[in-house]
């Protein structure tokens, strides 16, 4: 792994990028579903949800609970995944409560790969 | 209520926990082989944020934590809070798992390697309760002068439960004996060992013999659940 993050702005602004990817991009919750998406063709929502309150207990630096992962999971069936859904990035089936990764471009793959691999360096902020 | 429930209120709390990481990341799940929780494991792409860990139970998800405060949390010595009432609920699941560890077939070796653990806490506390389930009385001939001597030693109240009937049971002075016949303590290996209220240092192993010599239990350092023993064999057996 080299030492400085990769430049993730740059590639985005060289690109021409879809305005949903990027606004994908900037919602943590929709940025870790594709995060998640890179490793596995397909996630169950109950899954997803787990993943989620992980990667906060990860950034966050602290045990999240049943609490946090209850309202990120209304989140996410409310809200991230039809608009993740309707930009065309994943695919989610609201009945069977089951997440499929979209095809993506190869620039779009290759922005996600670099976005995760830059998060070490850009991660949310610390809170107490 | 029986000392066999208390084996299997154990066994029944069985959890899982998720392992989230990439390959070549320290295998937390290791610590947990012994440990009465399942272990998955499920992979994460290589080079992005640090894995975690997901802690479910027969309700579902308990809580998270991220990988490096759970490697911390369980290098030796493990971090015990004395007030585990003002812990919040992840925390209390996780340590319920590092405080209860089943067993599924022990011989009498592996039995009399955590027997001698709780023996030797309690003649260096010196005080509090001992109660120890002889299986025979050959049993408790054999132990004789482990008993001797913690009684001689320390000032432990020391209560042997022994399944005998009108044989004579060698018995060391300053050990109290509860003698029964055909009741549940002949098929119980058993130490119990309340601390004299010390939270961190009580402690129970309970173990029944399932076949000739293999035996299927627990030990435990959940005060709770020593307490409970304690109150059982007292009020149903002294």
């Amino acid at each position: 792994m080299s030492d400085d993050p990769p430049d993730v702005l740059g590639r985005v602004l060289d690109a021409d990028v879809d305005e949903d990817l990027l606004r994908a991009l900037g919602t943590r919750e929709q940025r870790y579903t594709l995060y998640h998406l890179l490793d596995h063709e397909r996630v169950t929502l109950s899954e997803l949800a787990d993943v989620l309150a992980g990667w906060r207990a990860t950034t966050e630096s602290r045990v999240t609970t049943g609490a946090d992962r209850s309202s990120l999971r209304i989140a996410l069936y409310h809200n991230h995944l039809p608009q993740l859904a309707s930009a065309g990035l994943v695919d989610f089936d609201a009945t069977e409560l089951v997440v499929d990764r979209s095809p993506l471009s190869a620039e779009e793959r290759e922005i996600v790969e670099a976005a995760y691999l830059s998060e070490h360096w850009t991660g949310e902020p610390v809170t107490p | 209520m029986t000392l066999a429930d208390f084996v299997a209120d154990v066994a029944k709390r069985r959890k899982t926990i998720v392992v989230y990481a990439s390959d070549g990341a320290p295998d937390v799940a290791a610590h947990f082989e012994s440990r009465n929780v399942t272990v998955e494991r499920k992979s994460l792409a290589p080079g992005g944020p640090d894995g975690f860990v997901v802690l479910r139970d027969e309700d579902g998800f308990v809580g998270a934590f991220g990988i490096d405060k759970f490697a911390e949390l369980l290098d030796p010595p493990l971090f015990r809070p004395t007030y585990r009432t003002d812990v919040s609920e992840p925390w209390r699941s996780l340590y319920e798992i590092l405080d209860n560890t089943l067993f599924a077939s022990f011989g009498r070796r592996q039995l009399l390697g955590a027997t001698r653990e709780i023996e030797n806490r309690a003649w260096r506390i010196g005080a509090g309760t001992l109660r120890v389930g002889f299986q025979s009385v050959d049993a408790l001939a054999a132990q004789v002068n482990v008993y001797r001597r913690l009684a001689e030693q320390t000032d432990l109240s020391i209560h042997a439960f022994v399944d005998a009937g009108d044989e004579a049971v060698p018995v060391p002075d300053g050990v109290e004996l509860f003698r029964s016949e055909g009741t549940e303590i002949g098929d119980f290996w058993f130490l119990v060992y309340d601390a004299a209220g010390d939270p961190l240092n009580a402690c129970a192993l309970l173990a029944e013999e399932r076949s000739p010599g293999i035996y299927y239990g627990f030990w435990t350092y959940d005060e709770d659940r020593v307490a409970a023993l304690s109150t059982y064999l007292r009020d149903g057996h002294e």
